[in-house]
């Protein structure tokens, strides 16, 4: 049990915070309309950069991995080259089009060979070798290399922008969030599991999931509830939400409650991450974590507007990532990221942590088709907010407020 | 000779090493999902009361260096971690009105007894 007392119970008075947001119900129609939907991509999406991995899932020179950004099609290739640097180019031969490496994962000796006819590329994507080049007419070589996508590191996640020339660069479009969260111990949690889902419903639904915290009484009554109501905050307010441009994050408290007799021996006998007060940090938090350095704090959650969330707390974090499909459909990411098992009694607190997050998130979904469903028929026509639902006010104006600008742009490029 | 599955002081849990030593965490979700709430609280019951000492067992080895009874009670743990949800909050295989955890596909999982850097 917690030791410091009991904590105050946050207060309403978040949205005041920001008055431009107003305080009324919002109109849904950006959550089902395809026109706005497309304009979305447009003025959103393509001007977005979106994280694909870490740099650690390939120390070694040699070491690759590809994908396929969902909703783009566009396939990519990473890898390390001889000097250590990270490549990322569009994974697309340049003879005829197959993917230059068919593989996920791995390591090769220095060429990626595409399995159509046998070109060969280097690590910096060069064209090494065009099998029987003689019968190529003098096609010059240095020219047909594999093509570079805009690619960039923070803090060791690697992000891509699908388009050629970025709107920005990951620096900007990071902004403020990316300045004030650097720093964390992002890289000390190098074990991470990976699942996604197809959702029916709108990219932003998805994002809300975990944005706000009103619903956890609720939804959440014997998994994360006992924990984050603990102490006389029934209704699971928040320590504070914190805007940053289009950026956001929600901060959470809770105390220990009584654990569950597993969550016992994960957490006492094999070291798992507990979502907890934490008294004895080996580590200083940058300024945007914790970010009003509450003795009470235990959990963040960091949005990098548009579609990329971490559920970050002292030992562990996890990325939510949304991939929008459509005006009703989008692919749903999670990765949770641990600390080395030191011990094989330690390799039951990493399970024993995805497992509880895992039928959380279980939890949350169930929600998000059920209300795609009463937007796609004209059954919700507003949305209303609680003040600690701001999060999602917050994005709504955001959206809002691009589309708007978008529109200002394309009247001003017709005249 | 020794047929024995689990290291000494665990022969209780023998009985369930053909049923819960499974290789990696989808097979572990499949196998909750499968199973009945009767053999899933069987199977719990069992390990709560040892899993102090398994996990003290554990404590004495680095991933990767276990011999194969030690990797199996790791395995039966694991496997523990899975149903727990399933007995202490919803008393059900199945996450409660839950998203179906069946529609979700794992990308990446962390190796059940490799070397952790």
């Amino acid at each position: 049990m917690n030791e410091m007392g009991k904590p105050p119970v946050p207060g309403i008075g978040l949205t005041a915070k920001y008055p431009e947001l107003g305080t009324g119900p919002v109109d849904t129609s950006i959550y089902h309309e395809p026109e706005i939907f497309a304009k979305e991509m447009e003025a959103i999406f393509k001007r977005s950069w979106y994280m694909i991995g870490r740099t650690d899932q390939i120390p070694k020179p040699g070491d690759f991995f590809t994908y396929e950004l969902p909703g783009f099609r566009l396939a990519v290739l990473v890898c390390r080259d001889r000097d250590g640097n990270v490549n990322a180019f569009h994974n697309v031969c340049s003879h005829r089009g197959n993917v230059a490496e068919h593989r996920a994962e791995g390591h090769c000796n220095g060429l990626f060979t595409c399995r159509f006819h046998g070109w060969s590329f280097d690590l910096q994507g060069n064209l090494a070798r065009m099998r029987d080049e003689e019968g190529f007419f003098g096609a010059d070589k240095s020219k047909m290399g594999l093509k570079k996508i805009p690619m960039d590191i923070w803090e060791g996640f690697i992000f891509v922008a699908p388009v050629d020339e970025p709107y920005q660069t990951l620096t900007e479009f990071l902004g403020d969030q990316g300045r004030d969260t650097a720093g964390y111990p992002w890289g000390a949690c190098t074990q991470s599991y990976q699942f996604e889902t197809e959702i029916g419903c709108n990219w932003k639904l998805a994002v809300d999931s975990p944005s706000e915290v009103y619903h956890i009484p609720v939804l959440h009554p014997n998994s994360a509830a006992p924990t984050m109501m603990a102490a006389g905050n029934p209704h699971g307010r928040l320590l504070d939400v914190e805007l940053k441009g289009p950026h956001r994050t929600n901060s959470h408290y809770s105390v220990l409650a009584e654990p569950k007799p597993v969550q016992k021996l994960a957490y006492f006998h094999a070291q798992a991450a507990q979502n907890v007060v934490q008294s004895d940090l080996e580590y200083e938090f940058p300024k945007g974590i914790n970010p009003t350095r509450s003795p009470w704090w235990t959990v963040d959650l960091i949005t990098f507007f548009p579609a990329l969330s971490f559920t970050l707390s002292a030992h562990m974090y996890t990325a939510h990532q949304v991939w929008p499909l459509s005006a009703n459909r989008c692919l749903y990411q999670q990765r949770v990221f641990v600390r080395p098992a030191q011990t094989a009694a330690q390799r039951f607190g990493q399970e024993n942590t995805m497992v509880e997050f895992r039928d959380v998130v279980m939890e949350d979904l169930s929600t998000l088709e059920r209300i795609q469903r009463s937007l796609d028929t004209g059954q919700i026509k507003q949305f209303y907010y609680h003040d600690h639902e701001l999060a999602l006010r917050h994005q709504h104006q955001a959206v809002t407020d691009i589309l708007a600008q978008y529109d200002r742009e394309q009247a001003g490029k017709s005249v | 000779m020794n047929h024995a599955n689990l290291p000494a002081g665990f022969e209780a849990l023998e009985v369930f090493t053909s049923d819960w030593v499974l290789p990696d965490a989808v097979a572990r979700m499949g196998k909750r999902q499968a199973s009945t709430m009767e053999d899933i609280k069987r199977f719990y019951h069992a390990m709560l009361p040892q899993g102090v000492a398994a996990l003290e067992y554990l404590k004495q080895f680095a991933l990767g260096a276990l011999p194969p009874e030690g990797e199996r009670l790791l395995k039966l743990m694991l496997a523990l971690a899975e149903v727990a949800p399933a007995v202490e909050w919803y008393n059900n295989q199945r996450v409660t009105d839950g998203f179906s955890v069946q529609r979700i596909r794992y990308l990446r999982q962390i190796p059940d007894n490799t070397v952790q850097a």
